[in-house]
C-alpha cells in the first residue's frame, strides 16, 4: 500500500501561494556553474601517488616511462572524473586504490607499497593483478578510467592513429566528372 | 522566461503548483511531457541532471561527457551474483536522459514479445496493432530512418564480410538521425545535433506548448494524501559541490515518475511504497564486444556508430550488432601492461569491433543503498550464460572469417587469439563468467506492468496499483525483456500511457480536487 504521509500545513500554504519559476532567486554566476566540474575532490595524497605510478607503469614504452610532466598532473584528472560519482562509488574507488597500494604485499610478499616499487616490479604486480581473480576487478576498473583519460589528449589520440578528418563519406559522394565541371 | 531553469542557479526555496509534475526528462518523461502539454495541461519536468546545449557536446571529450551526462560518471555497474559478469551499466543523467547517450538504434517491440504480453500476461492493449499508432507517431517525431549502406564504417563492413562468409545474414538498422555525419560519437552526445534524442525532438515541442523544466532538481520523495499522489519534494543540486541544497516542492494533480529502471524503484521505495515487486524483475540485455586486429587500416571511427544487425540467432537469444566507440575506451579492453599494451594501442587504426547482446531472462534487482545511487545486483541464468559464450564465439569466428590477424575476446586477463580453433573453448569449457567484460545499455522492468495487483507495480494504464494519480512511464514498466534496443519501445509505451492519461484526465483531475 502507498503511505499517506500528510503534507505539512505550512508547506500547503506556501504551495497555494505558488510563486512560480519567474520568482526564482539566482545563486551564483550562472555561466560558470553550468559547464565546469563540481569543486569536490576524492583522492588523498596516497591515492594520487598510486594513480600516478599506475599510469606510469601502464603507459611505459620500451624506451622508458611516459612524459613526467603529464604524469604529475594526471592524478588531478582522475580525481575530477571520479569525483562526479556517488559517495559510495567514490569510497569504493578509494578502497580499490588502497588495495592496489598494498598489492605488492598480497601478490609478491614484498613489504612495500606499489608507488615505491621500480617500474619493472610494478609491471609484474599489475600483470599478476590482471591474471589472478582476486584483484582483477581493481586492475580492470582503473585501467579503464586511466586509459580513457590518458589517451584523450590530442597528442595521445594522434599517436593511436586517430584522426578527426573524415574520409569515407567524401569517397562515398558522387565523383565530379569533367562534364559536371 | 526560458522553458528550462537551471536548478543549480537558484538560491532560494521553490514552491510550485501544476497539473502534472514529471520526474525525469528522458525517453519516457519527455514523451509524456509533450503529450500532456499538447493536451492543455500545465506541465513541469524535474530533471536531476544538468542541462547542456547541443553545442556543448562538440566541446566535450568522451570523459567530459560521461562525468557530466551519465550516472556515476559513466562508472555505474551491476554486481554479478554467482557465475555472472560484473556488468557496466550506462544510463543518462541530464536533460534528455539516456536518449542523449544511446547509439540511436530504433526497434519496435518484437511481435512475439507483444503476443506474449497480450496473451500470457493479459495486457490486452499491448499488441502490435494496439501500439502501432504510438510507435508511428514516435518514429515520425524522432525521425527514424534506415542507416544507408554508404554510412557503414570499415569496421562494420568487416563485420558484414565475416558474417556473410559464415552464412549469417545481416540487416540494416534503423536509427533516429537526421543528416548524420558519421562521427561515431553517438554515445557521448551528438556533436552535430543529428541524433534526434528527446532534448531536440520531444522536449522542444513540449516547451512550445507551455511545459517547463527545472534541471539539477533531485526529487527525494513523492507526497501522498489519502492514498493519492499529490506532489513531490526534493532539493536542487548545488552548482559548486553537486550536493543537494535548496529545497523545492511541487503540488500536482498527477505525478509521473520517469527516472528510468534504476531510479524509479528507488524513488518509489524512498517515498514509502512497499510493493514487493518494486526493484525486482530487472533485465539488462547483457552486451559484449569482440575486438579484432586487421592488417589493413580500418579507421573504425569513420562512419556510423551502429548500422547493421543480425537476428539470425534469435532462438538462442543472441542479437549481433556492428558497433564502435571512442578509441580511448576501446583501448582499455586491450590486454597487457606497459610496452606490450602501448604497442597494441598504437595499432588502433587496424581495429574493428563486433558486438552482441543477450535477450536475457532477467535476474536483476535494484536495491536502495547508502547513497542516492542504487545497488544493482544481477544473477545471470544458465541459458543466458550459454548464450553469452556462444555469442562471443560467433563474433570471434566472424572476425577470423573477415581476415582478422588477432582476435581480442572480452575476457579479463586473456591474451590475443590467432586461430579460429583457439576459441572453441568458449562453448566447450568456458572460463568463469565473472571474467567477462560485459555492458548494459538497456536496464528495464524494475516496476513492471501487470494485469492484476499481484506480480506488478503499475496497471496497464501506467498508474500504480498502490496509489492513485501516480504514474510510471519509463523502461521500468516493461513486463519482460524485449531483446532489442529499448529507446523506441520506452517511448512508444510512454506515449500509450500519456495518451491514456489525456483521455481520462477528467477522472484524475476530479480525484485531485
Amino acid at each position: 500500500m502507498a503511505p499517506s504521509a500528510p503534507h505539512p500545513a505550512a508547506h500547503e500554504a506556501a504551495v497555494a501561494a505558488a510563486g512560480g519559476l519567474d520568482g526564482a532567486v539566482p545563486a551564483r554566476d550562472p555561466a560558470l556553474l553550468r559547464v565546469r566540474d563540481y569543486a569536490r575532490t576524492t583522492l588523498q595524497p596516497r591515492h594520487r601517488a598510486v594513480v600516478r605510478a599506475f599510469a606510469e607503469t601502464l603507459f611505459a614504452r620500451d624506451d622508458g616511462p611516459p612524459d613526467q610532466a603529464r604524469l604529475d598532473g594526471f592524478p588531478a584528472e582522475v580525481d575530477a572524473m571520479i569525483s562526479n560519482a556517488s559517495k559510495t562509488l567514490r569510497f569504493g574507488l578509494c578502497v580499490m586504490l588502497d588495495i592496489m597500494r598494498w598489492a605488492p604485499l598480497f601478490l609478491m610478499g614484498k613489504l612495500a607499497v606499489f608507488e615505491d616499487l621500480d617500474l619493472a616490479s610494478r609491471t609484474k604486480v599489475l600483470e599478476k593483478m590482471d591474471r589472478g581473480p582476486a584483484l582483477q576487478l581493481v586492475f580492470v576498473a582503473y585501467k579503464t578510467v586511466v586509459t580513457m583519460l590518458y589517451l584523450e589528449t590530442p597528442e595521445e589520440l594522434r599517436a593511436t592513429g586517430y584522426s578527426s578528418v573524415r574520409r569515407r563519406y567524401t569517397r562515398a559522394l558522387p565523383q565530379l566528372t569533367d562534364h559536371q565541371g | 522566461m526560458n522553458a528550462i531553469t537551471h536548478g543549480r542557479e537558484i538560491g532560494a526555496p521553490l514552491s510550485l503548483k501544476v497539473d502534472v509534475v514529471i520526474v525525469g526528462s528522458g525517453a519516457g518523461g519527455a514523451v509524456v511531457a509533450r503529450e500532456l502539454a499538447r493536451d492543455g495541461r500545465s506541465v513541469l519536468v524535474l530533471e536531476e541532471g544538468g542541462n547542456y546545449a547541443q553545442s556543448d557536446y562538440a566541446k566535450m571529450t568522451p570523459s567530459n561527457t560521461l562525468r557530466r551526462l551519465a550516472r556515476e560518471a559513466g562508472m555505474g555497474s551491476a554486481l554479478g551474483i554467482g557465475q555472472t559478469p560484473f556488468i557496466s551499466v550506462l544510463s543518462g543523467k541530464c536533460v534528455g536522459g539516456s536518449s542523449v547517450l544511446t547509439g540511436g538504434v530504433c526497434f519496435r517491440i518484437p511481435d512475439h514479445i507483444l503476443h506474449e504480453w497480450s496473451n500470457d500476461l493479459a495486457l490486452g492493449k499491448m499488441t502490435p496493432e494496439g501500439l502501432d499508432p504510438y510507435f508511428t507517431e514516435v518514429e515520425r517525431t524522432i525521425h527514424v530512418e534506415t542507416v544507408p549502406e554508404h554510412m557503414r564504417s570499415r569496421s562494420t563492413e568487416l563485420f558484414v564480410e565475416g558474417a556473410t562468409k559464415l552464412g549469417i545474414p545481416m540487416k540494416s538498422l534503423r536509427r533516429n538521425t537526421k543528416d548524420c555525419k558519421g562521427q561515431a560519437r553517438c554515445n557521448f552526445g551528438c556533436p552535430e545535433g543529428a541524433k534526434m534524442s528527446v532534448d531536440v525532438s520531444f522536449l522542444p515541442d513540449a516547451f512550445a506548448h507551455g511545459a517547463r523544466l527545472v534541471s539539477d532538481a533531485l526529487v527525494e520523495r513523492i507526497d501522498f494524501a489519502s492514498g493519492r499522489a499529490v506532489g513531490v519534494r526534493g532539493r536542487l543540486l548545488d552548482g559548486e559541490t553537486g550536493e543537494p541544497r535548496v529545497p523545492f516542492e511541487v503540488r500536482a494533480k498527477v505525478v509521473v515518475v520517469a527516472c528510468g529502471s534504476l531510479h524509479t524503484p528507488v524513488l518509489l521505495r524512498r517515498s514509502g511504497m512497499d510493493s514487493r515487486d518494486i526493484g525486482r524483475h530487472l533485465t539488462l540485455h547483457p552486451a559484449f564486444r569482440v575486438s579484432a586486429m586487421f592488417d589493413e587500416e580500418v579507421d573504425g571511427w569513420d562512419g556510423s556508430l551502429q548500422s547493421v544487425y543480425s537476428d539470425h540467432f534469435h532462438d538462442d537469444g543472441i542479437t549481433l550488432v556492428g558497433v564502435y566507440s571512442a578509441v580511448n575506451l576501446l583501448a582499455a579492453g586491450f590486454p597487457g601492461v606497459g610496452p606490450r599494451y602501448r604497442k597494441r594501442i598504437d595499432r588502433m587504426k587496424n581495429l574493428a569491433v563486433f558486438g552482441g547482446m543477450v535477450h536475457d531472462d532477467g535476474g536483476g534487482r535494484v536495491h536502495r543503498w547508502l547513497s542516492r545511487e542504487p545497488l544493482v545486483t544481477y544473477k545471470m541464468s544458465d541459458r543466458d550464460r550459454a548464450s553469452m559464450w556462444k555469442g562471443i564465439q560467433i563474433l570471434g569466428k566472424m572476425a577470423f572469417a573477415a581476415g582478422a590477424r588477432e582476435v581480442l575476446l572480452p575476457i579479463f586477463g586473456a591474451d590475443v587469439f590467432t586461430r579460429p580453433a583457439d576459441i572453441d573453448f568458449l562453448t566447450t569449457s568456458p572460463p568463469s563468467a565473472r571474467t567477462v567484460e560485459c555492458m548494459s545499455f538497456h536496464p528495464l522492468g524494475s516496476a513492471k506492468m501487470s494485469a492484476t495487483d499481484k506480480g506488478g507495480v503499475v496497471k496497464p494504464t501506467g498508474e500504480t496499483w498502490a496509489a492513485d494519480n501516480l504514474f510510471v512511464a519509463d523502461g521500468s514498466v516493461l513486463p519482460t525483456s524485449i531483446g532489442v534496443n529499448s529507446q523506441l519501445p520506452v517511448m512508444g509505451v510512454a506515449m500509450m500511457i500519456a495518451r491514456g492519461l489525456c483521455e481520462d484526465w477528467e477522472t484524475y483531475a476530479r480525484r485531485a480536487n
